[in-house]
């Protein structure tokens, strides 16, 4: 396409605007909802009423009873409700979760991947927007339950315990909240849908607030995949803010019999040998990582130059 | 004389605080590579980002009912450097979340398609 035709495209897309706004959004479950139960209701999910603009501390209380956290949406309120918003931030949400020492787990923004959740048995916390595009009325909700035969979602929201939204309505305020949902879960156990590299990255700001919970989500993530190297650097660097310097390098070792191409991995257990003063095996692994490291990644020369500065 | 003298007594400790202020940053920043910036997607990502937005299936409706071809302009994107990249994600950051923002993400999306 020439520069012009773009131009051309693109007056239309000024004049189009939203004056015919976006499709109706298709379900579009009849193949992808295959073998899911037609009917799930999570009846045991407890109910947090939210006071005036409150939906996010309510229904993160709700999310974190699930998970086994004792809490209520008034202890949350100072940790994740900005007054001046009305409302909450989807990161402060996953700060107070990790606070807790839980891991939010983002999902895709695929509505087969909540009724998937719904399905082995995780309330999914969702961003709706109920009004217009433009004058946008931000809530958070949380899913408990669907009809497939009804086409039907159920939620806790709000002040109401037992709310029913046709899936239609539901994907039209869900995806005014840029299909942004999560699951909120226990070091151990993992959401239906899980990635194996999404849920380390979901852990991994654990390290510093929970490192408990965070050592005890690697270990899980290392038996559930047992060819994945990522886990063990985690381990390892939980080993090396402990100032277990052998214990990390273990952890690092286990890593690379995994993938021995993993920078981190080489460059992390060169730090480890040299708090161990074995200088020679050191300055190989920092030599390694160096090599290994791509244009912009500086952070992986720092084993080599403190390496080399030892000589 | 006296002033030098002065100087001298006054950089003296200056020059303590600084190697040993120096040596402190330095350890700080020196050591392993933390797990989250060692699990960031690699250099790049802004274009995998572009494309990914493009891929989604209502902004490929938009442009298809708009007379673009969403497979040139996901051609387009990838030749994007990783700066501009990041300057276009970064205005689509700034979007409001919603449904109309698929519009004027596209009216961004192609003006930058254009003018570069």
């Amino acid at each position: 396409m020439t520069g012009r035709s773009l131009l051309a495209a693109l007056g239309l897309a000024v004049l189009a605007g939203c004056a015919t706004g976006p499709a109706p959004e298709k379900a579009g479950l009849d193949d992808a909802a295959a073998g899911l139960p037609p009917q799930v209701e999570l009846t045991d999910v407890p109910f947090h009423p939210q006071d005036a603009y409150q939906c996010g501390p309510a229904a993160l209380a709700t999310m974190m009873n699930v998970a086994g956290v004792d809490i209520d949406a008034d202890t949350l309120k100072p940790e994740v409700y900005l007054p001046a918003r009305q409302g909450s931030l989807q990161p402060e949400l996953r700060a107070a979760s990790r606070r807790q020492g839980l891991v939010p787990y983002p999902l895709e923004p695929d509505f087969v991947d909540v009724l998937r959740e719904l399905a082995a048995g995780n309330p999914v916390l969702v961003l709706q927007n109920l009004a217009l595009e433009a004058y946008p009325v931000w809530h958070y909700a949380v899913a408990v339950g669907y009809d497939l035969e009804a086409q039907e979602i159920i939620l806790r929201s709000g002040t109401t315990r037992r709310e029913t939204l046709s899936f239609r309505r539901f994907l039209q305020t869900w995806r005014g909240g840029d299909h942004w949902a999560m699951t909120l879960h226990p070091p151990g156990e993992l959401p239906a849908t899980v990635d194996g590299d999404v849920y380390l990255r979901a852990v991994a700001p654990l390290e510093n607030v929970a490192p408990d919970a965070a050592q005890a989500s690697y270990e899980h993530a290392a038996q559930s995949w047992p060819e994945h190297a990522m886990p063990h650097l985690g381990l390892g660097n939980l080993a090396y803010a402990r100032a277990a310097y052998a214990d990390a390098e273990t952890h690092y070792r286990q890593g690379l019999q995994r993938d021995p191409d993993a920078t981190a991995l080489h460059h992390n257990l060169a730090w480890a040998l040299l708090q161990q003063d074995d200088d020679e095996a050191g300055l190989k692994h920092a030599r390694r990582a160096a090599a290994l490291a791509r244009t912009g990644e500086s952070h992986y020369y720092t084993a080599l130059e403190a390496a080399l500065g030892r000589r | 004389m006296q002033s030098s003298l002065i100087r001298r007594l006054l950089a003296l400790p200056l020059i303590a605080v600084l190697i040993v202020s120096g040596v402190a940053v330095q350890t700080a920043a020196a050591g392993i590579v933390g797990t989250e910036t060692a699990l960031e997607q690699p250099v790049g990502s802004e274009q995998q980002r572009l494309i990914g937005l493009l891929e989604r299936e209502d902004v490929q409706e938009q442009l298809v009912a708009r007379g673009v071809d969403p497979e040139h302009a996901a051609e387009r994107a990838a030749s994007l450097s990783n700066a501009e990249a990041a300057e276009l994600t970064a205005q689509i950051d700034a979007l409001p979340a919603g449904g109309s923002a698929v519009v004027l993400l596209l009216v961004i999306i192609l003006l930058l398609l254009v003018l570069r």
